[in-house]
């Protein structure tokens, strides 16, 4: 018998099984979402080191004992859109707890929640006032002469910034999803922002409220984020961890402090519309960010399918900066995917840790010049000083490495200047 | 005296002998003999001031009677009544042009308002709808906000004029700008049912209902990156932002002559204070960094 051209019983009796089906989830979301739900973020344990203004400091608890935790801290930088605790959103994939578990001595900033009296903050202000302030509380009390440094998005391009302007304190450098080369057409923000007024936006909401931000990240892919999305979640309403995550996203993901005004105007004007931080022509509070000054060893990792920092708009700085030891690591996942997918769980954080542990090692003479060249530095490879910890990939993510090195694409490795 | 004459008195007898009368009337309680207050104490004081007034006004009531009772006034008002007539003409006549010509003005503004319309197209008429409004905004009505403002709240009824302005050019801006944004889902729409006539004559639909959601949804997907990259898109949410912009600033400058009535301080003056702490903590920390180093 020939197969019908439109199969009406067969889709009947499909739409009749779905009914049967909807009708068991939503008795079973109904218990699930009027039960006790576990959507608490940011659940590991800290404590507030520094505060200063609206910015505080955290410090996590570690979980090794401390000859089992690298001695070099490391700082987290996060963005000034939406919140750190993206790093630590649900227990099972938590790149916190990823790093505190393998040794990590960790420091993260909160930049809170900026009000009208923040305007007038601009870059320089985050960067060589809070940042630095806090950079000189880590150094002193660990009592060590450098720190590693790793900045997301927005804050990676803070930590570049940074670095070039304060090379002397920074150990290692790692930047993730970080914009800084900003012409580019691949990612529609890039596009978007270059006609925006950033001047009259601000002299009308004095901030930039995270709101409207938020409307024009949903704008980008409105399909995909204002139905399919909600789309997913009609259908697993009765999976409670399901839910629970979802929930813990949407938490974070809606909770956007407003932009100090002076800071959006200048990260527009100077970098979106100007491209000056990868063209080396940025001046920060009345200082050239010269980007030759990054000696210190620099990993960049960026995501293949970043919607808001494509590869093109992360990818290029580790081959301005004055250091020889970069390497680019592109994952096969979005701008959020990286820190929060079960898939890069397995590759985003042990990659840094395992990086920093194998860059432990390596000596750096405080108090160093700035103006020192990068050809005028001394590389040395990595080596443990530390014999507590655990700097081989092999040893401590044994069986993994093929795993992560499978999954990676693009460019990877020691990248050999010319 | 005819008989005739006694029983029914002149025009001009009547209303001086109505006159007068009144003027001995209201003239009464003025005098000073005549009024409760001099036999009253202090406590009733406050009686006798209004009573005072009272008198007052019924003195300058009997002097007008009076005046007017004289024969050379009589004249006058007596020849009032008999202008009177071609005065209302006059005052109508005037009225009614003015109102032609305001008619006039409208029916002249409502053939504009056909002559912009004309220009669209009516096979794309959600779209061609609001851009004519927009045009007959700009062009007809939005002059009526800029009507220059007199008198002393004249800078006050010019900020609301231009925030009744800004709010009229934002809502406008937004609706063209939330059409554009329906044009994907209209799309979406007309390349599904192609997509399905494909697929019923090559025998492949699918059975399973979700297919079908995906299908759309990637279909949406592709026609939303195709809208927020043409320039039309990006024009339109410029000019959104714009408007929403100027609305707010306007409507900001609105809320500040509100708040001037209040014990609190304006915007302005929180922002001055704002910037004040700025710079003085962004000295105090330089001077504290200048210190450590040292």
């Amino acid at each position: 018998m020939e197969k019908p051209k439109i199969p009406v019983d067969m889709i009947l009796k499909h739409l009749a099984e779905q009914a049967e089906v909807h009708q068991v989830r939503v008795q079973k979301a109904t218990d699930v979402l009027l039960g006790n739900l576990d959507t608490e973020i940011a659940a590991t344990p800290y404590e507030v080191v520094y505060e200063e203004d609206r910015v505080k400091l955290k410090h996590y608890n570690a979980v090794l004992p401390s000859n089992e935790t690298m001695r070099t801290p490391l700082l987290v930088v996060y963005a000034l859109i939406n919140r750190e605790t993206m790093l630590d959103l649900q227990p099972q994939r938590s790149v916190v707890k990823n790093f505190l578990s393998n040794g990590i001595n960790l420091y993260m900033v909160d930049w809170g929640y900026p009000t009208y009296k923040d305007k007038f903050l601009t870059i320089d202000d985050h960067v060589n006032g809070y940042m630095d302030d806090i950079v000189d509380f880590v150094l002193e009390r660990e009592k060590v002469e450098q720190i590693n440094l790793m900045g997301i998005c927005m804050g990676g391009t803070f930590s570049v910034i940074y670095s070039a302007l304060h090379p002397h304190k920074i150990k290692n450098l790692v930047t993730t999803v970080c914009p800084t080369n900003f012409d580019t057409r691949q990612g529609l923000l890039h596009i978007w922002l270059r006609w925006l007024d950033a001047d009259k936006m601000i002299d009308t909401f004095g901030n930039m409220p995270g709101d409207l931000m938020n409307f024009g990240f949903l704008l980008l892919n409105p399909a995909r984020l204002m139905i399919d999305k909600y789309i997913g979640f009609l259908e697993n309403m009765d999976n409670k961890p399901f839910v629970e995550n979802f929930v813990r996203m949407e938490k974070w993901i809606f909770d956007s402090p407003d932009v100090p005004g002076e800071t959006f105007r200048q990260f527009i004007k100077d970098l979106y519309q100007k491209n000056l931080l990868i063209e080396n022509k940025l001046v920060i509070g009345g200082r050239h960010v010269d980007l030759q000054k990054i000696t210190m060893p620099m990993l960049n990792i960026y995501a293949q399918y970043d919607h808001l920092v494509p590869p093109e708009a992360a990818e290029k700085i580790t081959g301005v900066v004055g250091s020889r030891d970069t390497e680019n690591v592109c994952l096969d996942t979005g701008h959020i995917g990286i820190y929060v997918s079960s898939k890069t769980q397995k590759e985003f954080a042990p990659k840094i840790i395992n990086w920093l542990k194998a860059h432990e090692g390596r000596y750096e003479p405080a108090g160093r010049d700035d103006t020192e060249s990068a050809a005028d530095r001394a590389h040395h490879p990595a080596k443990n000083i530390y014999p507590g910890v655990k700097i081989s990939e092999e040893s401590n993510h044994a069986g993994k490495k093929e795993l992560f090195f499978d999954n990676l694409q693009g460019k990877q490795g020691i990248r050999n200047h010319p | 005296m005819s008989e005739k004459e006694h029983a029914m008195p002149d025009l001009q007898t009547m209303v001086m002998e109505w006159l007068r009368a009144a003027g001995r009337f209201w003239g009464e309680p003025g005098r000073e003999d005549g009024g409760p207050a001099d036999e009253e104490g202090r406590s009733r004081q406050a009686e006798r001031f209004s009573i005072e007034a009272y008198a007052a006004m019924m003195k300058t009531y009997h002097a007008v009677s009076t005046a007017m009772s004289e024969p050379s006034a009589m004249d006058s008002l007596l020849r009032t009544t008999t202008i009177l007539p071609d005065i209302t003409t006059t005052l109508l006549a005037t009225g009614m042009k003015g109102y032609f010509a305001l008619q006039q003005q409208i029916v002249d503004k409502i053939d504009r308002i056909g002559n912009s319309t004309d220009s669209y197209r009516i096979d794309n008429i959600d779209q061609e709808t609001l851009r004519a409004w927009s045009e007959i905004y700009q062009k007809e009505i939005r002059q009526y906000f800029n009507i220059p403002q007199l008198g002393l709240s004249r800078f006050y009824q010019e900020r609301v004029n231009q925030t009744l302005d800004k709010l009229n050019i934002f809502s406008t801006a937004l609706a063209e700008f939330l059409q554009l944004l329906w044009l994907p889902f209209e799309k979406s729409y007309h390349m599904m049912h192609e997509k399905i006539e494909e697929l019923i004559r090559s025998g492949n639909l699918p059975e399973d209902t979700r297919a079908y959601y995906q299908m759309w949804v990637k279909i949406l997907e592709g026609h939303f990156m195709n809208l927020f990259q043409s320039p039309e898109y990006n024009k339109a949410l410029g000019e959104t932002m714009d408007a929403l912009e100027d609305y707010l600033a306007a409507r900001s400058r609105i809320l500040q002559d509100m708040l001037q009535t209040l014990p609190v301080p304006s915007r302005k003056e929180m922002e001055d204070l704002c910037k004040e702490v700025y710079l003085l903590k962004k000295k105090i920390r330089s001077l504290e960094r200048a210190n450590r180093e040292d």
